[in-house]
């Protein structure tokens, strides 16, 4: 296509060298990994909901702290989960005995144990996108939709 | 051998191919690579938001209307999560932070010495205090040679006939930054 406003190429091959940057092959292994993460054997959740709300973060000079909610829901099971930033606070309804896991999509994961009301907490060492699964015993295992945090 | 079509490789990842899904991720990964990174996005960002669209597509596979639109449907889905994960991001820093934490965009690797890589770091810099759509016009232009002129008009609803004009304003406007900063070329 002829441009009839071709830029200097000098500048342009500085420009273009300058902004180099191809996918990286660790990035492109681990989108080809996720067909594999998405055939966990367990019940899957549908997000019902996703809310946020900024509140002011006392002692934290012009910060402003964005707290994102979510709920699924999943046969008889709801969980309910607020991100502040920094740690998932969650509830299950029915309160339950379960086993909490949060699942990286590159295979990194934390786990808790909801208390006797089914409530319970977990600190990603990162942001990104995660899913939860939660297990029960013995009603099965109940896996979210991938969310990012 | 011919190689499928989108819309043949979207048909068979329905059927449970992995390698269609394969194939979807080797010809198309590189542009929502790029497009996510258009918005400035640090590497490590750019790539949950490259996750969260291919994770996103192959959850609602089922739901893609027009599998031959595949390339706009991931392009636009990376630029639309890459704007909520900027937004976001950048709401949880302080304003004085922003600036030293995150990652200039582009690889600073460059063979010809010194003095281009520093002039390498001023153009990346440069281009993040040029920001906006010259910003993302740049980087999605010189980054790779993954989009075309008219995946880029489509994307950022421009005609293509007004791509080559903003380009040139653009890489003006961004001399002038980068002189402005110590450029030695």
């Amino acid at each position: 296509m002829t441009d009839a406003h071709e830029p200097d190429p000098t500048w342009e091959t500085v420009v273009r060298a300058a902004l180099d940057d191809p996918i990286p092959s660790d990035v492109l292994q681990r989108s080809l990994e996720l067909w594999e993460l998405t055939s966990l054997d367990a019940e899957l959740a549908e997000l019902l909901a996703e809310e946020s709300s900024d509140a002011e973060m006392a002692g934290v000079r012009s910060a402003t702290l964005q707290v994102t909610a979510f709920t699924f829901v999943a046969g008889d099971v709801t969980i309910e989960v607020e991100w502040d930033g920094a740690t998932l606070a969650g509830q299950l309804f029915p309160s339950t005995a379960a086993e909490i896991e949060l699942h990286a999509v590159d295979g990194a994961s934390v786990s808790a144990t909801a208390n006797s009301v089914g409530t319970f907490e977990l600190t990603p060492p990162r942001t990104g996108t995660w899913c939860l699964v939660v297990v029960r015993r013995p009603d099965g295992s109940v896996r979210t939709p991938w969310f990012t945090l | 051998m011919e190689s499928a079509s989108d819309a043949e490789l979207v048909e068979r990842i329905r059927g449970g191919d992995q390698q269609a899904w394969n194939q979807l991720i080797d010809r198309h990964g590189g542009r929502v690579w790029t497009v996510a990174r258009s918005q400035g996005l640090d590497r490590e960002r750019a790539s949950d938001v490259v996750q969260t669209v291919w994770l996103n597509l192959l959850h609602g596979i089922d739901r893609i209307r027009q599998p031959d639109a595949i390339v706009a449907w991931l392009t636009t889905s990376a630029r639309r999560e890459a704007i909520r994960v900027d937004r976001m991001s950048k709401r949880a820093l302080l304003v004085d932070d922003a600036r030293f934490d995150r990652e200039p965009a582009g690889n600073a690797a460059l063979d010809d010495g010194e003095v281009a890589r520093q002039d390498g770091v001023i153009v990346r810099q440069a281009v993040e205090q040029l920001g906006g759509r010259c910003a993302e016009l740049l980087r999605l232009l010189y980054s790779t040679d993954e989009l075309s002129y008219q995946e880029i008009g489509e994307l950022l609803e421009m005609p293509i006939g007004s791509i080559g004009p903003t380009r040139a304003r653009c890489l003006d406007r961004l001399r002038t930054l980068a002189t402005a900063e110590g450029l030695t070329r």
